[in-house]
């Protein structure tokens, strides 16, 4: 077949999928009868009210000497790794506020750090374009730093994130600025399936975030400098499940709601967005106008427990706390008492839920809890 | 995303952190198909074979996967449907960062205030 021919071809075929996504688009609009928040108003539903002193900062985590970039809690409550500019991890106990481990990284330019199911290692990858493993119960040196355990290669561009597998300290996923999600064995350090990559329906720029569904952990979701999001099986790695579209930016952090069934996004177009993995509608744009400046970036993202509030950094170092079900900004942890001074880069929820961490290019690590009178119903 | 400071993550991809180009009626103006799907031009400014040929097979992939989503699309409901199961979900679960909660109190909530905390009377050393 002749490069004209071929050339018809790719421009039919092109009209195609074009005229495709439009028929979709008009569709997936038609069942859009409602969002979360007209739908919870229609229900006699009312935002959540906080007390002045009911969200408060009762710690800070202060050692690191640079920019920190990413944190995750274990699932055992009380511990966070922190990563940060300083070239350094960072292991909390964040009941304390004593470190019990500081790493020095064989790369200083880290982007992510992970705590694994039991808490024994922890993950961290970066421009390296390498996610390097730490077993936190190996000696160490003289100087007492810790030996890299594991070294997983075979990214071609920065490892933007990282999540181990719940319940499995033997597989994780990585995201990569070369366009590919990557579930690696750890035992053998081996790539076990790449999503994504040329010519496959995965993205089409960087990946930036993951999130792996804590109610099934076959799934997860990806989010991308394409704009958009994606969602995967594990057991399907040549294509993406379901591509969510909606952002107009970069599309920073991911997050699954706590039922499993829907998940969060944070984008520089300064909107979060909340999608629903069974119809694949998107049901709420939480944004806030600010006049005529133009929006700041989401950075990073989380729920609380129930999923009623959806924690939001921002690159101007706002943290809105948004009711979930009725849009609106209940709480700015930005303008409370004893907040960062920077912007916040991270945010992570403790385990049991009971506390919030949020990271800050401040240096510092910042632990909220909910210090007020609790009603119960 | 941000990059970080006194370096810039480079993807490998040609088109890396580049945001979608909106025209005036909100429709994305998407660069020349050709480009769209990958395909790169040999120094006489000939398309490869091979290229065009990888970027048709990966546009059919395109079209059945869609084609795939507009049948499924058919069969899912409306989105108050998944509204009505949001919101029976988030409000049957205990939040302990909430100023009301279902069921009872964990204790251990409370553990960030040393034991010297009392939601009762509202006092609290921090």
């Amino acid at each position: 077949m002749s490069v004209t021919e071929l050339k018809e071809r790719h421009l039919a075929a092109t009209e195609t999928v074009n005229s495709l996504r439009e028929r979709l688009k008009e569709r997936r609009l038609s069942l859009l009868d409602t969002d979360i928040a007209g739908y919870a108003r229609s229900q006699g539903r009312s935002p959540v009210t906080f007390g002045p002193t009911d969200l408060v900062c009762c710690r800070t985590l202060q050692g690191h000497a640079g920019k920190v970039y990413s944190l995750d809690w274990t699932s055992e409550k009380n511990r966070i790794v922190s990563a940060s500019q300083d070239g350094r991890l960072i292991v909390w106990n964040a009941l304390t506020s004593q470190k019990t481990h500081a790493i020095k990284l064989p790369c200083a330019w880290v982007m992510t750090c992970a705590f694994s199911p039991t808490g024994q290692s922890v993950a961290c990858g970066g421009l390296d374009s390498v996610c390097s493993l730490f077993n936190l119960n190996s000696p160490t040196d003289r100087d007492g730093n810790l030996a890299v355990s594991r070294m997983l290669s075979g990214h071609k561009g920065y490892v933007s994130s990282c999540q181990y597998v719940p319940d499995e300290d033997t597989h994780l996923i990585t995201g990569s600025g070369d366009q590919t999600c990557v579930l690696w064995d750890i035992t053998t350090g081996l790539r076990t399936s790449v999503f994504g990559g040329e010519f496959q329906s995965g993205h089409t720029a960087d990946v930036l975030s993951i999130s792996i569904n804590g109610s099934n952990s076959r799934m997860f979701v990806s989010g991308s400098c394409d704009s958009t999001a994606r969602l995967w099986d594990t057991r399907v790695a040549s294509r993406a499940v379901q591509t969510f579209h909606g952002h107009q930016g970069d599309v920073n952090t991911v997050k699954f709601f706590p039922d499993g069934n829907r998940f969060g996004t944070g984008s520089d177009d300064g909107t979060c967005r909340l999608f629903d993995i069974r119809t694949g509608h998107q049901l709420q744009v939480y944004h806030r106008q600010h006049g005529d400046n133009e929006a700041a970036h989401v950075t990073s993202i989380a729920f609380s427990m129930s999923g009623r509030l959806l924690f939001a950094g921002y690159t101007n170092g706002d943290c809105y706390v948004w009711d979930t079900l009725l849009a609106k900004v209940v709480l700015n942890l930005g303008s409370l008492q004893n907040t960062h001074e920077g912007r916040i880069s991270c945010l992570g929820l403790s385990a049991d839920g009971s506390a919030l961490c949020t990271g800050s290019w401040d240096t510092n690590l910042k632990i909220w809890a909910f210090g007020g009178y609790r009603r119960v119903n | 995303m941000m990059a970080m400071e006194g370096q810039q993550p480079q993807s490998s991809s040609e088109n890396g952190r580049e945001s979608e180009d909106y025209g005036e009626e909100g429709r994305e103006k998407g660069p020349h198909p050709l480009a769209q799907a990958g395909t790169g031009s040999f120094p006489g400014g000939f398309i490869g074979k091979h290229r065009l040929q990888a970027a048709i097979t990966n546009l059919n992939n395109q079209i059945s996967i869609l084609q795939e989503e507009l049948k499924k699309v058919e069969t899912i409901g409306e989105s108050s449907t998944v509204c009505k199961d949001l919101i029976s979900s988030v409000e049957s679960t205990p939040d302990p960062l909430l100023p009301f909660t279902k069921g009872s109190v964990d204790a251990g909530w409370d553990r960030w205030f040393g034991g010297a905390h009392h939601s009762r009377n509202h006092k609290r050393w921090i």
